[in-house]
């Protein structure tokens, strides 16, 4: 690793600036206290976010979220827009290849009495499932082409007109889980073929379901909109466009190294490479990109109905007597044509959010429909051992943010330092002592998401809160996680 | 991983916060191509439980040699991930400027046969850079996980 040695100026009390030289187009902003910065100045957060800033066409700033780490290409934590009418460019590392990765929360009835007794069980059940781990596939049937070709531009009603989950799910989730522009025309066939047998499957890595009690509410009236009660119990799901969305950001990275020197733009890093807005490569790859983003929400959505089959096994009740509503689903890899202000006027810009979540406050026109009055609510899962927070988006995520905030706990460590830490341990076990059941599939797995490989997910939503980005609603404890 | 450095060839891993680090070096193209293909082999099961019972042609072309290597590594990883296949060994069998072309040898995948050590995404263009060091060329490549 590399340290980076820039000139960071505090603005704030939570907000650092690196001033543009040389070829940057804006300058860096940093939204983290102390600790969490200087997590970020030990690895290579700040330089890629330095080299976002010299991409043609960014607006405003270079936007780091506290819980950002180095990534490849894009920071994960990173967040920029880009103006069609001054060159700005899409560039799918700025989106990553878990396209459209997200979270999407359940509310219930159930209460923390209810459930403890039954962790174990209800764990059991979720994991029998929802498949998940390496190359899992089989959540459902495999689907034609035919039907994959369908999913991709109907996303989540897709899945909700095959049976799984309700209409009234769609209407909280983000952009009522279907993207625009979607095109199946410019999938390749290795997409189509990788895509097809992973419908209503987690995957691994960092991906997971999880049990939850709420342990602590900021704002009652907002957390009664969102239909979450202290002591009450909500699930999680995380997870993305599995091996389709990885493919089509392959595909089309591919595209964009050639599109990078047939236009003459210049990145500091191959990651980084794109297309002008406008041009064919860059419609190309959001019409594919569009594809798997529906992908995913049409996943969650599977999964969504899968979960609650397995509540319903457990407990031996039906949804409307458990109370399962899902409260929103949200989505951290994703560019959109948003319309944002700079200087004063409209702009249609591209915004990238790359592990940072969209965060609109009440009244904005795109904030669904039950949550106008109060504002979109964001979900930020922690790591396992410690805690989840639910927010809701404020004023200040439209002036500085361009609606976005951070995405989780942000990892600290790297997977391989995971897993010497853990050596000798049983980290099965240490979270058992601290009240969490888990179930996994690779043992390797456990080791690398282990707690202390993850920031503190209480600081980083505190930077956002304290900088009016997203305010607390409420925040979760794990009882229960499976993961792939 | 074994890294042999004294035969000028050799693979290994580095660290990175959220993903993996591949790292190759040999004295050609076709050494480093070779040493590339089998590091990721390595990283994503133990060939040791694999049969070399089949042999499957793969290729890649590309207009710059990073682009290259990265296509060939795309091409290892969509054969377990897209096709089931699971490779025990990869080796280049002609070397252009834009296109390679070799062989990978394995069989079908099999859960219960064979060891998966981490699940690979994708292969990043991060930073990629082959480079001359010490009279030898070397990689470094981060991998998605």
């Amino acid at each position: 690793m590399e340290k980076s040695d820039f000139d960071l100026k505090q603005k704030e009390p939570f907000l650092w600036e690196i001033e543009p030289t040389g070829g940057m187009n804006v300058p860096v902003r940093v939204y983290a206290d102390s600790a969490l910065l200087s997590d970020m100045t030990s690895d290579n957060t700040l330089e890629q976010s330095v080299n976002v800033a010299h991409m043609p066409g960014i607006v405003g700033a270079s936007l780091v979220m506290p819980d950002a780490h180095w990534g490849y290409g894009f920071p994960i934590g990173g967040v920029a827009a880009f103006d069609p009418e001054a060159g700005g460019v899409v560039s799918p590392g700025g989106i990553g290849f878990d396209i459209n990765c997200g979270v999407r929360m359940l509310r219930t009835d159930l209460t923390r009495g209810q459930v403890a007794p039954k962790v174990q069980q209800l764990v059991n059940a979720l994991f029998k499932r929802v498949p998940c781990g390496v190359g899992s596939s089989g959540g459902i049937r495999a689907l034609s082409e035919k039907e994959l070709r369908r999913l991709c531009v109907e996303g989540a009603g897709w899945a909700v007109e095959q049976g799984f989950g309700r209409e009234e799910d769609l209407e909280r989730t983000e952009d009522q889980g279907a993207l625009s522009g979607a095109d199946p025309a410019v999938l390749s066939e290795r997409a189509i073929k990788r895509g097809r047998p992973q419908m209503g499957t987690l995957g691994s890595g960092n991906h997971f379901l999880e049990v939850d009690v709420v342990t602590e509410v900021y704002d009652e009236r907002v957390a009664e909109a969102f239909g979450v009660a202290l002591g009450g119990i909500v699930l999680q799901i995380h997870c993305g466009s599995r091996g389709f969305g990885h493919q089509v950001c392959t595909d089309f990275l591919k595209v964009m190294q050639q599109a990078t020197r047939r236009y003459g733009i210049e990145v500091r890093d191959r990651q980084l490479a794109c297309a002008p807005l406008g041009s064919p490569e860059a419609e190309r790859y959001l019409a594919g990109m569009a594809c798997a983003a529906n992908y995913a929400w049409a996943n969650r959505q599977t999964i969504l109905s899968l979960v609650e089959r397995a509540l319903e096994d457990v407990f031996d009740a039906d949804r409307q007597a458990l109370g399962l509503r899902q409260v929103y689903d949200v989505c951290h890899n994703i560019a959109k044509f948003e319309e944002h202000k700079v200087g004063g006027l409209p702009r249609r810009l591209c915004v990238h959010r790359k592990g940072a979540t969209r965060a609109l406050p009440a009244g904005h026109p795109a904030t669904p429909l039950p949550y106008r009055d109060v504002g979109q609510p964001v979900l930020i899962p922690g790591d396992m051992g410690t805690a989840s927070y639910l927010l809701v988006g404020a004023p200040g995520a439209m002036q500085r943010t361009w609606g976005s905030t951070c995405h989780g706990a942000g990892r600290v460590m790297s997977r391989k330092g995971a897993v010497k830490r853990a050596a000798g341990r049983s980290i099965k076990r240490e979270l058992a002592d601290g009240g969490v059941t888990v179930r996994y599939t690779g043992r390797l797995t456990l080791a690398e998401e282990m707690p202390e490989a993850y920031k503190d997910v209480n600081a980083v939503v505190e930077v956002m809160h304290q900088a009016g980005i997203t305010r607390k609603v409420a925040r979760m404890k794990p009882l229960g996680v499976v993961k792939g | 991983m074994p890294e042999r450095k004294k035969s000028g060839r050799g693979h290994g891993t580095f660290e990175h916060t959220s993903d993996l680090g591949l790292r190759a070096w040999g004295r050609d193209l076709t050494e480093l191509f070779d040493e590339a293909g089998a590091g990721l082999i390595e990283l994503m099961l133990d060939p040791a439980t694999v049969r070399p019972k089949e042999t499957r042609q793969v290729s890649a072309e590309a207009e710059e040699p990073e682009e290259l290597l990265i296509g060939w590594l795309e091409e290892v990883l969509f054969a377990l991930d897209g096709e089931g296949f699971a490779p025990a060994s990869v080796r280049v069998e002609r070397m252009g400027e834009r296109r390679v072309v070799g062989a990978l040898v394995g069989e079908l995948f099999s859960p219960r046969r064979h060891t998966i050590r981490t699940r690979v995404k994708a292969v990043t263009y991060h930073d990629v850079n082959i480079h001359r060091a010490q009279g030898r060329l070397e990689v470094r490549v981060i991998l998605d996980v």
